[in-house]
């Protein structure tokens, strides 16, 4: 075979030509020549690749995070082994950042950064997977009593319970130091929630340290477009395919969508949605569900439904009582329930059934105080992880199957259970 | 990325000329020890030595063995690429190169992108005839550095185009009886060899060889290989038994490796390595 004339002769200065012709043919002036380009030499996204102690993968590494008494060890989430153990003071909530890759961990003096060490870069059609040791970063993000974080559509936002302090920034901006934050405070600070929508719009609760009574929708620029008092105790949020946000009361939920506000009304006067569970694989919503208004634990067998596309709202009845932070999604849209049985129950969310009821650990009982290690799901990629506090453990189960696909022992009791996906642009479930 | 669009390849060809007559002369072509050759990455390196020959010194940026694409350059480094006489890189593979050639400019530059003309894919080196190409290229820039070595570079290159020509004539021969056939590899670094003998490539994501996928993401392969009458998943390296285990029981599929020839190990050369692919390929690939 005789290779073609090389008609598309491709001798390629191109890329650096101008300044190939000025210092080549130059003995004179100064080969530092100023370059027009330079300054688009130090993005994020060329750097991210080039990180010191970062390895390459060859697929992503998801990582989970789980707080104990006084830290947090981050963990492979594929083989459940130990990656790093970090020190944290006092009482501490995990949050998926946003990005992939890293954890918001709240605790004294604000939202602190974790380094889940796994990213993905991507580089054309495809994409390359760096992995390094997680790592507490020292960024730290003030707030007086930090709340909830969300993500979405690649933002992140935080609620500073203590001040009503607002603050959105873009996902993969949350390690740079000049990122472009949006911000905003609450006529009264609450423990409260926002979501930034796609197209700049935030929903934000509205309410007192007293009294939570509904959201309103404010648009970029902080004017408020549409607002709904009649969400008592408003409580969580979460977003369902098509950018549904569903917001908790305790009698119903309000849907905002589209830029309309639609109240859901509970089957009961007091029928308390305050921990909502949506995916964008699917138009319903997982919601827990309390109808005893002065119960210290409820040991509710009851799950919403919440249908974004009918406002519609049924209850399912489950084979055991739960607590709230043990649900969650399958990639399939399923949802997903450890209950107090030890069983994971898995519910068909189109059909309103409980279709497959796996066991995974001992039986356990909701305890009073909230704050106390009890068993949690987190689920992400088709995986339902499970810490088991009393055995010191961690599960991984298959949601499709329900396959008990590995586990590992822990050298700590864990509380919460939280994981990130090591790639760019995901939406790990959650309320 | 920021690959070289196709239309500036006139430009780049005019600037070649534009190089050519205002440095016929340059200091470099004075220089007794010959003139310095700074590679980016392995394969650019070894079509540079074999142009270069005994004539020119020919170095590279990135270690033996190590990443090219996190490639990160010491100062020294960036300096060296400002006093090189001849740098061939590929633009848009590597982002601290490029930086860094951004800053320091050296005598010549010869950069692989126009040769990357599948939409988002560096991976240039695995068609041996864009790797002769690309040896045609560095010899007209070292004629450039270095005029009085014209013939040889020429000749070299030429050396160099009959031993890549032979092996696109083994690739053509071997490959004929799988045109058509499926390429299912955890890296889509072949998109050019699949284009040149008829192969579909197809990118399989989130297996990692050396660690035991959940379920989830072997049924994500399931999905992509299932109807393609695929007999191999191709992966970078070799694959832990484990792994193997599960894919060949989940999938009926067996493991093989496929290099992707960006870097390489001691007593690896782009020709073996190449060779070897190609035998994996014709045990892997569904022939006729």
């Amino acid at each position: 075979m005789r290779l073609a004339p090389r008609t598309r002769r491709s001798l390629a200065l191109a890329a650096t030509l101008p300044l190939a012709l000025l210092t080549a043919c130059s003995t004179t002036e100064d080969a530092a020549a100023p370059s027009e380009s330079s300054s688009s030499s130090t993005t994020a996204a060329d750097g991210a690749a080039a990180e010191t102690g970062a390895t390459e993968a060859a697929a992503s590494s998801p990582r989970l995070a789980i707080s104990y008494d006084g830290g947090v060890q981050v963990l492979d989430a594929t083989t459940l082994e130990v990656l790093a153990d970090e020190d944290f003071e006092g009482f501490t909530r995990l949050n998926p950042a946003g990005d992939g890759r890293h954890f918001l961990v709240s605790g004294k003096g604000g939202f602190h950064v974790l380094d889940g060490g796994s990213w993905e870069q991507p580089h054309g059609d495809h994409s390359h997977y760096y992995t390094a040791v997680p790592r507490a970063t020292g960024t730290v993000f003030a707030a007086e009593e930090p709340g909830h974080v969300v993500t979405h559509a690649g933002r992140t936002t935080l609620f500073d319970d203590g001040t009503g302090n607002v603050v959105g920034f873009d996902s993969t901006d949350l390690e740079d130091d000049a990122r472009a934050e949006r911000t905003y405070t609450t006529p009264a600070a609450h423990h409260g929630v926002a979501v930034e929508l796609e197209d700049g719009d935030m929903v934000v609760s509205e309410g007192t340290v007293d009294a939570r009574t509904g959201i309103r929708v404010l648009d970029g620029k902080n004017t408020e477009i549409a607002a709904n008092d009649t969400c008592p105790s408003v409580h969580g949020e979460t977003v369902a395919a098509d950018e549904a946000v569903v917001i908790g009361c305790t009698d119903g939920v309000l849907i905002y969508q589209d830029g309309v506000i639609t109240k859901v009304a509970s089957p009961d006067p007091y029928g308390r949605i305050g921990n909502q569970f949506g995916t964008e694989e699917s138009p319903v919503v997982l919601g827990d569900y309390k109808t005893d208004p002065d119960a210290e634990v409820e040991l509710t067998t009851r799950v919403s439904l919440i249908d974004t596309t009918t406002a519609q709202m049924r209850l399912v009845d489950l084979p055991s009582s739960y607590w709230y932070r043990s649900l969650g999604r399958g990639e399939n849209g399923e949802g997903v329930v450890l209950g107090t049985d030890g069983a994971l129950h898995v519910i068909d969310t189109a059909a309103g059934t409980v279709t497959r009821s796996v066991p995974v650990i001992a039986p356990w009982e909701v305890q009073e105080d909230w704050q106390s290690p009890q068993p949690q799901v987190f689920t992400m990629d088709g995986t339902a992880y499970i810490t088991d506090p009393a055995a010191k453990a961690v599960h991984a189960v298959d949601i499709e199957t329900g396959e008990v696909f590995r586990s590992a022992d822990l050298t700590v009791v864990p509380n919460e259970l939280k994981g990130v996906s090591g790639e760019v642009d995901t939406a790990p479930s959650g309320a | 990325m920021n690959l070289l669009p196709r239309g500036l390849r006139a430009a780049a060809l005019l600037a070649a000329s534009a190089v050519l007559v205002a440095c016929a002369d340059g200091p470099a072509a004075e220089d007794a020890a010959g003139p310095t050759v700074l590679t980016s990455s392995y394969p650019l390196e070894f079509v540079a030595r074999e142009v270069a020959g005994d004539r020119a010194q020919v170095s590279n940026l990135t270690p033996p063995g190590a990443d090219s694409h996190g490639l990160e350059l010491s100062p020294q480094q960036v300096g060296s690429l400002g006093e090189a006489d001849l740098v061939v890189h590929l633009s848009g593979l590597q982002p601290a190169v490029d930086a860094a050639l951004d800053q320091q400019a050296p005598g010549h530059v010869v950069d692989a992108a126009p040769l990357a003309d599948l939409r988002g894919d560096p991976h240039i080196w695995l068609d041996p005839r864009r790797m002769a190409e690309l040896g045609h290229d560095v010899a007209a820039a070292l004629t450039q550095v270095d005029p009085s070595g014209a013939a040889e570079y020429e000749a070299a290159a030429g050396r160099l185009e009959d031993s890549l020509t032979a092996l696109d004539a083994e690739y053509a021969q071997a490959l004929e009886p799988c045109r058509g056939a499926t390429l299912v590899t955890s890296h889509e670094a072949f998109g050019y060899l699949a284009e040149r003998y008829g192969l579909r490539q197809v990118g399989i994501a989130g297996i990692d060889p050396h660690v035991e996928p959940s379920p989830a993401r072997v049924r994500d392969v399931v999905d992509v290989v299932r109807g393609r009458g695929v007999r191999t998943v191709f992966f970078e390296a070799t694959t832990s038994p484990a792994v193997a285990e599960t894919l060949a029981a989940d999938l009926g599929t067996a493991t093989a490796v496929l290099h992707p020839v960006e870097r390489v190990a001691p007593g690896q050369d782009y020709p073996g390595l190449m060779r070897e692919n190609l035998a994996a390929l014709r045990a892997g690939l569904t022939c006729d």
